[in-house]
């Protein structure tokens, strides 16, 4: 079998395969962790140093 | 109707809706978690690393220039996480170049594999790979990254991504092979 079928073939069978997945909560301790992220970077950006604002 | 890329989540989130962010966990969690997955050898430990590389992309987000596929930066990350982890938890990353290969030119022969078992027993050859050519494989056949790209997410020269590539390919012919030969695939 030539190289260029071969590897289409390989392609295929790879694209076939159910990868493993994280667990069925795993988008919303994600997402908890991210708005949490953004309102620790929200305050960051937001405090005054020295009367100055950062915003 | 307007078709939304990755281009345009990016922007979104960061013009501040960040609910969009989940389109991205839910888009590249499987991947990202298998990348860890197999570094790690551990589910919670994977988990955790997986979260972090999102959290990570998250809060760098502003520094994407949009340059390189958004997917590609995500892969930097977290093959940047598996590193630093295998590093501090002084695991050993087993890399092709610790594998010896023979110089006999592998073919892939699935005959007598029905054809409803092949991905499976391909999966299962996959996972008898070192990190570095399951990455590369992953990469290259599952997620179509060009070998441009790969360079970029670890950092190999293109020349270095090609031949290692090549090694990953006949490596896992040769496992396929080898399975067969053991009729392995009869108990999947």
């Amino acid at each position: 079998m030539k190289t260029q079928d071969l590897d289409n073939e390989l392609k295929g069978l790879i694209k076939g395969i159910k990868l493993d997945s994280p667990g069925n909560d795993f988008t919303s301790k994600v997402m908890s962790r991210v708005y949490e992220e953004k309102v620790a970077m929200e305050k960051v950006t937001n405090e005054k140093i020295l009367e100055k604002d950062f915003g | 109707m307007e078709q939304k890329n990755d281009s345009w989540y990016v922007e979104r989130v960061l013009k501040g809706d960040t609910q969009y962010f989940s389109y991205f966990v839910e888009k590249y969690k499987d991947i990202v978690f298998s990348i860890a997955m197999k570094v790690l050898r551990n589910r919670e430990d994977a988990e955790e690393m997986a979260q972090e590389s999102f959290i990570k992309a998250f809060k760098s987000l502003h520094t994407f220039k949009g340059e390189a596929k958004f997917s590609t930066w995500l892969y930097r990350i977290t093959y940047n996480n598996c590193i630093s982890e295998v590093r501090k938890k002084k695991i050993k990353f087993v890399s092709a170049d610790d594998v010896q290969i023979s110089d006999e030119p592998e073919e892939m022969n699935l005959d007598g594999i029905p054809a409803e078992n092949r991905a499976k027993y391909v999966k299962a050859a996959l996972e008898k790979l070192p990190e570095d050519e399951y990455m590369l494989i992953l990469l290259y056949y599952f997620d179509d990254k060009s070998v441009e790209e790969i360079g970029e997410i670890t950092k190999m020269t293109e020349s270095n991504v090609k031949v290692k590539l090549f090694r990953a390919r006949k490596k896992l012919y040769a496992i396929l092979n080898d399975m067969l030969k053991e009729e392995i695939y009869t108990i999947l």
